[in-house]
């Protein structure tokens, strides 16, 4: 039986701590929380997979789409809009709507002043047309480019299937998609004819010469889009000015220009081309590319939405294994959070180390999950995911085509440890509530 | 010491009232060496989670060491047990993640700071119950006498004034129980601790000093023992 050798019990007494402990060691706590998760490994480890995979979900989906909207946005501007456009302000109540008789007439000064200011632009002639070919029609919107300006704002030339010539001024020359060619059986050196209406609302036909095709990683010029020449539009739609000057890339004043100018830098300087321009030019507004772009805008949106709905589902599943574990492990230790009460040990301890042992499982899990969406990332951003078996020539809203690029977001991957980490513990709170509603004597006859 | 005066406990579900005890009253003197005795549901383990503020009287008063713990609070009734009372428990209830060692200091770190003398006092109470060479084992690597000794090292490492068993020698074989209560009394005598037992084995009642009969709620009987080794002196007091 025992020794009963020592008789230091008697010969040290206790001297306690300043004041009682309310909450014991946090050292302890920590410690039994993590020895706690080692009671039900297979248990703990799904859950952490859980959690693990939901995180990494989250940040993979993130990435791919914050690599959608940045190459969506470049795309967007390098090949539809610019960083802008100049109209005229009868033409700004309906940006969408191609109406010639808001043409701008002076649009070669305004191209000076823009020049003066540091901001490369071309003029652009926007018209519908119905496009004929051998025994079909379809509709087609034309924009007519000025071919040596052009190459300074926007990268048609970049997108020239080899194989095709770029236009020629003078020369009734037509640039299309590869897809509507594709789609239409049409080949460089074929003749379309194209009907739409003059400045003056007369039917007018013009017989263009196929004489290049784009292949560009923007599906809205792939499809549904001609370029002819400024000059042979002019002439066939008799017009003396444009129905817009588009922009190119924003000096910045730190010597590079902005190519993709976003947010607070683009509507400061819209505000100051408009302040310049708007004394010298009467009657012309100048538009940054998101008021441009808003049906892309809308579908980006819509997106978001919808994916955040997604991960939420997909948070929610991890809650749900995270509740479960806890409220488990909650309930069979009953008599043991009794035996702990009995001895003295406040509530708040006992909460404390449910919440350190779900804080374990979110840290490990959300860690897990940040490098597994890290690895995810870097081959998304170095490789990408190829998606033209699945969407081929379709359109899906977006300006990107094939192969779908990530983005680095080190924002949401903090955001995720940080959520993964404090939604464990918050989710603690509810299974050690109800096991602390027992009192201690229930508790030590919790069976 | 501890007195109880005139406590009633009734326990309600729904409309149904149970009297577990009836206005029991009960005077035990420091350093007494008691067995609360009397079959099951006679109020046995009431009284003692009574005497343990481990719950309150319906009425009457306890009183212990001069608080009148009938009217402290939760809180204050966690740091009353925290500071004065210790309790071993039929089934152990150790932790079985943590070592002997740990299911140890773990009570005394909650009241001291100095993780020296947590060290010290751990490692000298698991000394005086036999177990300091196994302090590194886990529950489950014990046998279920050694686990009720670390239970009873837990109860008595922060120097209680009381401690509280209920029916500590339940889950052990008699020869275990019997060096358990051995072991207990010793430490009784050495550190004139008051051991509160509750039970209904006659091996527990011969060990008493005391032995307080309940049934139905109410003392039957409160008998002074000279043959556990300590001579009933009175001053123990008795039931009034």
């Amino acid at each position: 039986m025992a020794s009963l050798a020592s008789d230091s019990l008697t010969a040290a007494p206790i001297t306690p701590g300043d004041s009682p402990r309310k909450h014991g060691d946090t050292g302890f706590l920590l410690r039994l929380a993590w020895l706690n998760l080692s009671r039900h490994r297979r248990r703990t480890i799904i859950t952490t997979i859980a959690l693990a995979f939901s995180v990494a979900v989250l940040i993979f989906m993130d990435s791919l789409m914050g690599g959608i909207d940045k190459e969506s946005q470049r795309n967007l501007v390098w090949y539809e809009t610019g960083s802008g456009k100049v109209v005229t302000d009868a033409q700004m109540e309906d940006l969408s709507q191609v109406a010639l008789k808001h043409e701008l007439v002076g649009y070669l000064p305004v191209m000076e002043a823009l020049a003066e200011l540091g901001v490369a632009s071309t003029p652009r002639i926007r018209i519908i047309g119905e496009l004929f070919f051998g025994e079909g029609s379809m509709p087609i919107r034309l924009i007519g480019i000025d071919p040596v300006t052009d190459e300074e704002v926007f990268r048609l030339r970049d997108a020239l299937v080899p194989g095709g010539a770029y236009l020629a001024a003078g020369e009734p020359g037509l640039i299309l998609g590869a897809w509507t060619t594709a789609d239409l059986g049409l080949s460089v050196g074929d003749f379309v004819e194209v009907r739409t209406r003059t400045r003056y609302g007369a039917m007018q036909v013009l017989e263009l010469e196929l004489v290049g095709i784009l292949l560009s990683p923007n599906p809205t010029v792939n499809r549904g889009i001609g370029y002819f020449p400024l000059d042979v539009a002019q002439y066939d739609l008799e017009m003396e000015g444009v129905t817009e000057v588009a922009l190119g890339a924003l000096p910045s004043g730190l010597g590079r220009p902005i190519a993709v100018p976003t947010g607070a830098f683009l509507t400061r300087e819209v505000e100051r081309l408009n302040t310049d321009l708007g004394t010298r030019f009467p009657g012309v507004t100048v538009v940054g590319w998101p008021r441009l772009a808003h049906d892309y805008l809308a579908l980006m949106e819509s997106k978001s939405s919808s994916n955040a709905m997604l991960l939420f589902l997909i948070f929610l599943i991890a809650a749900v294994g995270i509740s479960n574990t806890m409220l488990i492990a909650v309930y069979e230790r009953i008599r043991e959070f009794g035996m702990m009460r009995a001895l003295g040990m406040e509530d708040g301890a006992i909460r404390a180390t449910m919440v350190f042992e779900a804080g374990i499982i979110g840290l490990i899990g959300s860690t897990a999950g940040l490098l597994l969406g890290a690895a995810a990332t870097f081959w998304l951003v170095n490789w990408g995911l190829d998606l033209s078996s699945i969407y081929g020539d379709v359109s899906v809203g977006y300006r990107v085509t094939g192969v779908y690029h990530g983005a680095w977001n080190p924002g949401t991957m903090a955001t995720a440890v940080a959520f993964g980490v404090l939604a464990s513990m918050a989710i603690a709170l509810l299974p050690a509530r109800r096991a602390l509603r027992l009192d201690v004597v229930q508790c030590l006859r919790y069976e | 010491m501890i007195s109880v005066d005139n406590v009633t406990k009734v326990y309600r579900s729904g409309s149904t009232e149970v009297a577990a005890l009836r206005g029991v009253s009960l005077r035990v003197e420091g350093g007494a060496f008691l067995a609360i005795a009397g079959p099951s549901g006679s109020g046995k383990t009431t009284l003692l989670n009574l005497i343990g503020c481990l719950d309150t009287a319906t009425s009457g008063d306890v009183e212990i060491s001069g608080e009148r713990v009938s009217d402290l609070n939760r809180k204050q009734l966690a740091l009353f047990r925290r500071l004065h009372l210790g309790f071993i428990f039929q089934s152990f209830n150790l932790i079985p993640v943590l070592s002997a060692y740990e299911n140890v200091s773990f009570a005394l770190s909650l009241i001291v700071r100095d993780p020296k003398q947590v060290r010290s006092r751990t490692m000298a109470i698991l000394d005086d119950v036999g177990l300091a060479d196994m302090a590194d084992r886990r529950p489950g690597e014990l046998s279920g006498g050694q686990q009720q000794r670390v239970a009873i090292a837990r109860a008595l490492v922060k120097n209680p004034d009381i401690v509280l068993a209920d029916e500590p020698t339940a889950n052990v074989d008699s020869e275990i129980g019997e060096g358990l209560l051995e072991l207990m009394r010793t430490l009784n005598r050495r550190h004139s601790t008051t051991f509160l037992f509750s039970t209904h084995d006659a091996m527990v009642m011969a060990f008493a000093d005391r032995l307080v009969r309940l049934h139905d709620g109410r003392i039957t009987g409160d008998e002074m023992h000279a043959a556990g080794g300590r001579s009933a002196s009175g001053d123990d007091g008795g039931a009034r």
